[in-house]
């Protein structure tokens, strides 16, 4: 419990401090939802990148390489690429635009309010599928290092977001993702360093020739957060924690969340899933086999095809760009944004590397996600341990907050700006609902994977509003029909990939890789049918010079002054 | 004091502005003259045709990466310091090679828009 309260007060303090602070400075829909547009390159990076480093950077990625194998470094590849294509194709002219959210671009190109519904729509629902996973990964976090329940965290998470939002609005989110981004690198890159030193060299020596984890090599008390189906090949004895033993005969087993087992060293280590167990064949070669299809470098591409498109489609992120003064500080952004992202992401890798070695448990009791936050307990029982498990679950938490007040903003303002538009009290009060909402959602999604959902909200930003962005700055004849066309097809081949890998039957090979990650094919679906509908609908006389506007470097930005 | 009803006092603009923040009209912008307009299409292209270039050079990196994990033998077996190149691979050549590239395309972007 100290722990917890250690780790979560200051983060949670410092950010209402930031919220409170704001409030003074904001009169209008302009100052709730771009911060009246005079955010510095160098601050807005910073924001940018505290926004986008959520819980599946902090925790994510290496608790995926604990459980998939080092392939998992090939999502934070495809996260970055996406701020260089970003950089490239939609930076300056989104800001020149001079739209104040996603919708609001759509409808000053094309001049459509269905598109413009529609696309509000979309972001709702990117928003929520991306909010529920960190608001989880927030609960879970809280409950694995002390022993509060798993709805603790959700609610102070989207407590603590939801009030900073309404009282402080962009501003406020601004100042606290730029502080908790600094916060995140150093409480990220100090532990991975002295974990490292202070591991040892026999673990490092074991970190660097990954054996697979075939028997316990010690007495290992696996704790069951989530219900877990394992398989296993041989008899293996196992204890209760309150005694008795029995033995699990071959062929698949249940347990249920919230169940604890106790494995006697020598036991064979039960397989969970069908991808092989940690140090197995996937440590050889760092590649994603998605949906363990057998196909790893076309599931490799897959997941860098949804990551790079989808970035540059995620309207949270896309937001932020128009909070700077002009284009060209766009730009600038986009391009700090890179080096400040890839610092960060040298590390994620030494976290997954040591976790195999010392937590390779975790991979049975599905909580992969909390590797980063356990390890230095297991490599030092003493107050270093403990402090720097408090540091940790502090950078995990302003992880949370940050990714959450950008997508918090971008719910309320796709709700009270692009659906049903009303002035600066309503947009607050969204604020406060949507989080109830959110946060209701995800007292039940414990048992979900987050992978699966951020997946899902990636590919159909990269199936709808990154073939908007991109066409709608480059292609003057892109029209209102080919864009709504194309988006409500990215929307829904992508919804129905992941719905059927969720709810529909088992697949195997190349049907199981394109339905779990549909982007290969649901992205050129949504270019082509943007493209091949315009050509075959008639364009505004004026579509030409819209599409030049925004390309022209004035030295006044015009603001739309809604 | 007592006679009349109370009436709040504000500028001419802050009345207008009230008044006008129900109502959304679609807002357009005023037409581009031809010289805007032709020094924005001559941006146009040039920034198309130097970010194609960048992002040739971001598929080619991202996308080859993987693709040499597969075909070259001689990564699999290679160590650096002890470390398996292979593990190496995904950190150290993308995230230096997308700083550079990022960093060249503002220079080229910024250039342009100051020279045209």
């Amino acid at each position: 419990m100290t722990v917890a309260v250690l780790a979560v007060a200051p983060v949670v303090l410092l950010t209402l401090f930031v919220g409170v602070r704001g409030v003074a400075a904001m009169r209008t829909t302009s100052d709730f939802l771009v911060a009246s547009r005079q955010v510095s390159p160098l601050l807005n990076s910073a924001a940018v990148s505290g926004e986008y480093l959520s819980a599946a950077s902090f925790l994510g990625i290496a608790g995926m390489m604990v459980k998939d194998g080092p392939g998992a470094l090939w999502y934070p590849v495809g996260f970055t690429a996406g701020y260089v294509a970003m950089l490239v194709l939609v930076a300056a002219p989104m800001r020149r635009s001079g739209a104040l959210t996603v919708p609001d671009f759509a409808e000053a190109r094309l001049a459509s309010t269905v598109l413009r519904k529609l696309t509000a729509v979309v972001v709702l629902l990117i928003a929520v599928l991306y909010l529920v996973p960190q608001f989880r990964t927030a609960g879970l976090v809280l409950s694995a290092v002390s022993a509060t329940p798993y709805w603790v965290g959700v609610v102070v998470a989207g407590g603590v977001i939801s009030v900073t939002l309404a009282l402080g609005g962009m501003r406020a989110a601004t100042y606290v993702q730029a502080v908790q981004f600094c916060l995140k690198l150093l409480l990220f890159t100090v532990p991975a360093v002295w974990l490292t030193v202070h591991a040892g060299a026999e673990v490092r020596q074991q970190a660097l020739q990954p054996v697979e984890f075939e028997r316990f090599e010690e007495r290992t008390r696996v704790e069951f957060r989530i219900g877990v189906t394992f398989r296993i090949t041989e008899p293996t004895r196992i204890h209760r924690p309150g005694g008795g033993a029995r033995v699990l005969h071959p062929g698949t087993h249940q347990v249920r969340a919230g169940r604890t087992l106790v494995f006697p060293a020598g036991e064979p280590v039960p397989h969970v899933g069908s991808g092989g167990r940690p140090g197995g064949e996937r440590w050889q070669r760092p590649l994603l086999d998605v949906a363990d299809a057998g196909h790893p470098l076309f599931g490799t591409w897959a997941v860098l095809i949804a990551t790079m498109f989808g970035t540059m489609g995620l309207p949270h992120v896309v937001v932020r760009f128009h909070t700077t003064p002009d284009g060209a500080a766009a730009r600038r952004t986009a391009a700090l944004t890179v080096g400040l992202l890839s610092v960060f992401y040298l590390f994620p890798g030494v976290y997954g590397a040591l976790g195999r070695v010392l937590l390779p448990r975790l991979y049975l009791s599905g909580g992969t996600d909390t590797v980063v936050v356990a390890l230095p307990a297991r490599v030092d029982t003493g107050w270093a341990g403990t402090l720097f498990t408090v540091l940790l679950t502090g950078g995990a938490f302003a992880a949370f907050m940050a990714t959450s007040l950008g997508l918090l903003l971008v719910l309320a303002g796709a709700v009270s700006h692009d659906l049903a538009p009303g002035g600066l009290g309503r947009l607050r009060g969204t604020a406060l609902l949507a989080a109830a909402v959110v946060i209701l959602l995800a007292l039940f999604a414990a048992p979900l994977e987050t992978n699966i959902l951020v997946t899902w909200a990636f590919t159909l930003a990269a199936a709808t509003f990154c073939p908007l962005l991109v066409l709608g700055i480059w292609w003057w004849r892109l029209t209102a029909a080919g864009a709504v066309s194309g988006v409500l097809l990215g929307l829904l081949g992508s919804s129905a990939g992941i719905v059927v890998t969720l709810f529909g039957p088992e697949l195997s090979g190349w049907w199981a890789i394109l339905l779990a990650q549909p982007a290969p094919w649901v992205v050129p679906l949504a270019f082509g049918t943007m493209v091949l509908v315009s050509l075959r609908s008639g364009f505004s006389p004026r579509a030409r010079s819209a599409m030049l506007r925004l390309h022209l470097d004035q030295r006044t930005t015009p603001d739309s002054g809604r | 004091m007592s006679e009349g009803k109370r009436v709040p006092v504000m500028s001419p603009q802050t009345r207008m502005a009230r008044v006008r923040r129900v109502s959304r009209t679609h807002w357009s912008a005023p037409p581009l003259g031809t010289a805007e307009l032709e020094r924005a299409a001559q941006l146009y292209r040039a920034q198309r045709f130097h970010g194609a270039i960048t992002l040739s050079g971001l598929v080619l990196l991202v996308f080859g990466l993987p693709l040499a994990q597969v075909y070259l033998p001689v990564v699999s077996t290679l160590r650096v310091a002890g470390i398996p190149a292979s593990w190496l691979i995904p950190v150290l050549v993308p995230f230096p090679a997308m700083v550079l590239l990022a960093w060249r395309q503002l220079r080229r972007a910024e250039r342009l828009e100051r020279h045209r």
